[in-house]
């Protein structure tokens, strides 16, 4: 099985948030109480957490006087920062292109939520025993040949699910088919590096409460290029001040200077 | 006569009540923690799932650590012998600091008991894989140094000479760990460019902390002399401290030269001069921290002066701990809507563990060899 990937398409989304019931059923996640909550966005509850691994957001465009709806859930990154930032690799990619959580590796130590550019993983902070929670691609259906939940539900087709290059060339597609419909933009496309899931929308992202502005290099990058020469730099610093203590101790020695301690 | 009972009757009895009440505040919160989870006692959330316990417990209280490796550096490796006598406590307030780290982190953790995964995983990666072993096996170093103290008073003669064996490799190991973990705090956050705020976010922020870990590590060295000199009424070696005070103002000087460079060369310059709450802390901490510091330490009345050192390594302490907030919680940019300010679990968790820290530094200081410096003659410190 190749490499998945997961359309998004918002212009054809009616914020049924059968998506969110079906994440839940299939995650088998608890309901939970939600106030209601005016902000950037009116959606319900007002962000993921460890009880909600897939969020529609009801953003108000004002200039059109009509509601526009954006979806959160994790990106499954190519790159993924939370992967590279994991100390004990509770999280990893697998061959489905997708980001495994492997609960009983996890020490919580929450790095990944810091490394996330889109704000995914969630934590659990009243459980004794808590642990990262976030969207799992549905890996268990697609391991059996069935779409992950929520793009199975989906009564408008927003949801698509298939090999990556397809759904990449689909979502292209349906830009060039209807120009006028869409912002000419694939998000998730190239942001940090690619990522398989690609939302399509018809107002641009910000306007939808997507996180905008990221590189379009892997993040993981940024902290390899230091990483990646603290052996040397420690190896050198060993010789090095080796080096100078022998040196040091010799001169001592010679003018007879103690070391008193 | 007079320093072994002043030593003996230190810290005094209201403020050592003090300090084990604190202690037991924070004993007390831990136990909520365990019983009743993290978000029994913390503020920390989905937004902001690090806080006062990685910018204080974690990031600032490792660079204070940095006493232990600043002055093994002088003393054991370039052989400076004559800052020796401020070598012992500089090891011993290094590992309490490395130590009450390890303790906050197990706080912190949501899954403490877990932890020991880390040393059986290879992620290189991961910067807090790199730190995670790094801090652990340089804390092992410190108690190898410090039980040099410890076995030499109590007279395990055998176990001191094989100590001594191993001294100076343990030494050289420990300060290279030192400064690649110091690094790779600063590398922790350099994985997310959007969320920190530009003023702090860069490349350069492993340098930055490593620069700025040595002049944490010198203030806290010199706080600690003044404070403990002072209340046990032995003469301060005033002529070390200035030393030291020399080294602050290139060490200062490099940091803040390093700064403004970064800062002019990201081209967000223009976002230091805004006027808005993150500016504001940037001036206090640049200002504050690093500037009038390094102003005083140049100064010769202030060098020559106890209370001078003391305030400059004040600020400088100040400003190491305001950076590293800065860095880790309050330039951190999420939903506008999510705020984070630490709970007083939070803090008195921290708090607790330094009151015990004092605690065990004061016992240390009354019953082991730490100082070596005479007492004030009768003429000064007499009653």
């Amino acid at each position: 099985m190749g490499v998945k990937a997961m359309i998004q398409d918002n212009t054809r989304c009616i914020g049924c948030r059968a998506c969110m019931v079906a994440c839940k059923e299939w995650n088998d996640l608890p309901a939970d109480d939600t106030t209601f909550f005016s902000g950037a966005g009116y959606q319900n509850p007002k962000d993921l957490d460890d009880k909600n691994y897939t969020l529609i957001t009801y953003s108000e465009n004002v200039e059109h006087g009509e509601w526009v709806f954006g979806r959160q859930l994790c990106m499954h990154c190519t790159e993924p920062a939370c992967v590279s930032a994991c100390p004990t690799g509770a999280l990893s990619k697998n061959e489905l292109g997708s980001v495994d959580f492997t609960e009983w590796r996890c020490i919580g130590c929450r790095y990944c939520m810091q490394a996330c550019p889109f704000l995914i993983p969630k934590f659990d902070y009243d459980s004794l025993f808590p642990k990262i929670h976030k969207c799992t691609f549905c890996a268990d259906r697609v391991a059996a040949d069935l779409t992950p939940a929520c793009a199975q539900v989906c009564p408008t087709h927003a949801i698509s699910f298939g090999e990556r290059d397809e759904m990449l060339a689909e979502a292209k597609r349906r830009i060039a088919s209807a120009p006028g419909s869409y912002v000419p933009e694939i998000y998730g496309a190239d942001e940090v590096g690619g990522t398989n899931v690609f939302h399509l929308s018809a107002v641009p992202f910000a306007d939808v409460g997507y996180e905008t502005g990221l590189p379009k290099t892997p993040l993981p990058d940024l902290t390899d290029q230091t990483l990646r020469f603290v052996p040397r730099i420690f190896v050198t610093l060993v010789a090095f001040f080796s080096l100078v203590t022998w040196v040091v101790r010799r001169r001592m020695k010679r003018l007879g200077i103690e070391d008193d301690h | 006569m007079v320093a072994a009972s002043a030593e003996r009757s230190w810290p005094a009895a209201h403020w050592r009540a003090i300090l084990v009440a604190i202690a037991l505040v924070g004993l007390g919160y831990t136990i909520v923690r365990f019983a009743f989870g993290i978000g029994a006692i913390a503020n920390i959330n989905q937004a902001y799932p690090w806080g006062w316990w990685i910018g204080f417990g974690v990031l600032s209280m490792i660079a204070f650590g940095s006493t232990g490796f600043t002055m093994a550096l002088i003393v054991d490796i370039f052989g400076v012998q004559r800052y020796a006598p401020l070598l012992k406590p500089a090891i011993l307030i290094g590992l309490l600091f490395y130590t009450g780290y390890a303790i906050i982190l197990m706080i912190e953790l949501g899954r403490p008991w877990m932890g020991w995964l880390i040393f059986l995983s290879w992620s290189p990666t991961s910067a807090l894989f790199e730190v995670a072993w790094c801090a652990t096996l340089y804390t092992t170093c410190l108690f190898v140094e410090f039980g040099r103290v410890v076995t030499k008073h109590y007279g395990w003669m055998l176990i001191w000479k094989m100590l001594g064996w191993i001294y100076l490799p343990v030494v050289i190991l420990g300060v290279s760990l030192s400064h690649i973990h110091q690094m790779s705090l600063g590398t922790l956050l350099t994985i997310v460019p959007l969320k920190v705020d530009p003023r702090w976010w860069s490349e350069l922020l492993p340098p930055l902390f490593l620069v700025s870990a040595y002049s944490a590590g010198l203030a806290i060295i010199t706080i600690e002399h003044v404070l403990t000199t002072h209340l046990t009424r032995r003469k301060p070696r005033l002529d070390l401290l200035a030393g030291l005070a020399r080294g602050q103002v290139v060490l200062l000087s490099i940091y803040l030269v390093l700064r403004v460079a970064d800062v002019a060369y990201r081209g967000v310059a223009d976002a230091a001069f805004q006027l808005d709450w993150l500016s504001f802390s940037l001036w206090v901490e640049i200002v504050a921290g690093f500037l009038v510091p390094l102003v005083l330490f140049s100064l010769p009345e202030v060098r020559e002066s106890r209370w001078g050192l003391l305030a400059a390594a004040s600020l400088v302490a100040g400003g190491v701990l305001l950076n590293r907030l800065n860095v880790a919680v309050v330039s951190m940019e999420v939903k506008h809507w999510q705020t984070y300010f630490p709970s007083v679990g939070e803090v008195m968790t921290t708090l607790g563990v330094v009151a015990a820290g004092i605690l065990v530094f004061a016992w240390a200081v009354r019953n082991l060899p730490i100082h070596s410096e005479p007492p004030l003659d009768d003429a000064e410190g007499a009653p």
